[in-house]
């Protein structure tokens, strides 16, 4: 025993590093799962605090070319707004299914292998997870984890993520999801190669899921190939949304998502 | 020597350094140095191994928190902590250390040095770089981020040694 005791002794150090390392591991593959514990995010508060300072700045130096882009998207929504000064009764407000909310991002990694932004919004502002987030491009992530003051997104950077996504030109629907190299490029699988696609086609949402919106831009075909033998078609998609420029991002919340839900599941009890 | 609250204010700004600039320089998807490891590699001689590892361990977890990767810093700075006391042995043959001396050029020789620090960056970056792709799918892309990163690390680390830790004459 006492022989025992003094091995272990001898070696505490490599025990010791052997614990901290399982530590590690732990906490890493735990990571894989996308409704990680959340306590040691960069959604916390200490870091969430000093993120927000370098974005105050960043964005600060940034003013002109913002001020520019909201000039722009507000000329494009006053000219939509004309088209609709013909109308009496009001409806958006009682009909609608998707409501807005804004939001600034303050930290975003773009060439890692598993890329996250954090946005200023959290529970606070009514953010819940699985809420779509977009730019005033496109299509930009989904919400994952919330916190009372900040909330992390996981982007269509991260390998993770996928969407149901269709051509805009022919309807053919299949599943979009990064290519793990370039924040600029993803892979939209499951079109079959019959199907008649050109270069620059314009990739949307495809709006069979209770939390993107319906025809939101994702991209264009950059290229495509069809290997023999199979029978779906490799298409290469340029992103539409510029991760590197991210600024201020749109939080989407679908007001059906609870009736879609009880339904589904209903009809698959059956 | 270095007094603690140097090395705390080093730590500080290394990490600030690492967090807010350096991780937002995007280059190459393939470039991204990391250069906080140089306060462990500077830590004193004399430095308990027991708690050598836990001060790795931390360390890594604070760059972690900030960078969203759970455990993949603190792996790697934990296993870097493992082995300094063997990389010392290889690059400083002395066998007396004077209390609160650190691996210093001064001490070990510039060639020493630098061999030590490249070393110490490399068993960092093999371990980071692996455990971050998490398989060994695309091998060749980890092998050459794992080099380019290291030589690039080293240099960036010796710049900012060179710099921050003029010591007194």
């Amino acid at each position: 025993m006492n022989d025992l005791i003094k091995i272990l002794f001898r070696l505490q150090r490599f025990i010791i590093f052997i614990i901290l390392e399982l530590i590690c591991l732990y906490l890493l593959i735990q990571n894989n799962n996308i409704h990680r514990s959340s306590f040691l995010s960069s959604s916390n508060y200490v870091s969430g605090v000093l993120y927000d300072f370098k974005t105050n700045v960043s964005n600060f130096l940034d003013l002109k070319s913002t001020n520019k882009l909201l000039l722009e998207e507000n000329t494009r929504l006053k000219n939509k707004l004309l088209l609709f000064k013909t109308n009496i009764v009001d409806t958006s407000l009682s009909h609608r299914s998707f409501k807005y909310r804004s939001a600034n991002v303050i930290n975003i990694s773009v060439n890692r292998t598993k890329n996250y932004i954090t946005i200023d919004k959290g529970s606070k502002d009514g953010i819940k997870p699985e809420m779509a987030v977009l730019s005033h491009d496109g299509i930009v992530g989904l919400v994952i984890n919330v916190r009372s003051h900040f909330s992390t997104v996981l982007p269509i950077i991260n390998p993770t993520f996928s969407i149901s996504a269709k051509i805009k030109r022919n309807n053919f629907f299949g599943s979009l999801s990064w290519n793990n190299k370039s924040y600029r490029e993803a892979v939209l699988k499951e079109i079959p190669f019959h199907a008649k696609v050109n270069i620059g086609d314009t990739i949307v949402t495809s709006g069979y899921s209770s939390i993107f919106p319906k025809e939101i831009k994702i991209g264009t075909i950059s290229n495509f190939q069809h290997q023999d033998g199979d029978n779906f078609l490799d298409i290469n998609v340029k992103l539409i949304v510029d991760f590197k420029q991210l600024k201020t991002v749109y939080i989407v919340e679908n007001l059906n998502k609870e009736e879609i839900k009880t339904l589904e599941n209903e009809t698959t009890n059956d | 020597m270095i007094s603690i609250h140097r090395y705390l204010i080093h730590t500080i700004i290394i990490i600030l350094l690492q967090v807010l600039i350096i991780n937002n320089i995007q280059v190459n998807p393939l470039i991204n140095p990391y250069i906080y490891i140089l306060i462990i590699l500077v830590l004193p001689f004399k430095i308990n191994k027991t708690s050598l590892i836990f001060i790795g361990f931390l360390f890594g977890l604070i760059v972690d928190i900030f960078s969203d990767t759970y455990g993949l810093h603190a792996a790697a700075t934990t296993l870097l902590a493992y082995v300094r006391p063997n990389l010392i042995n290889l690059a400083y043959t002395k066998d007396s250390f004077e209390d609160g001396s650190y691996p210093s050029i001064r001490l070990m020789g510039f060639l020493m040095f630098i061999l030590y620090i490249f070393l110490g960056t490399f068993v960092h970056h093999f371990s980071f770089f692996l455990l971050e792709v998490f398989s060994f799918n695309s091998f060749h892309i980890t092998i050459t981020k794992i080099l380019l990163n290291s030589v690039l690390s080293s240099i960036c680390i010796i710049l900012y040694y060179l710099i921050g830790f003029k010591h007194k004459r």
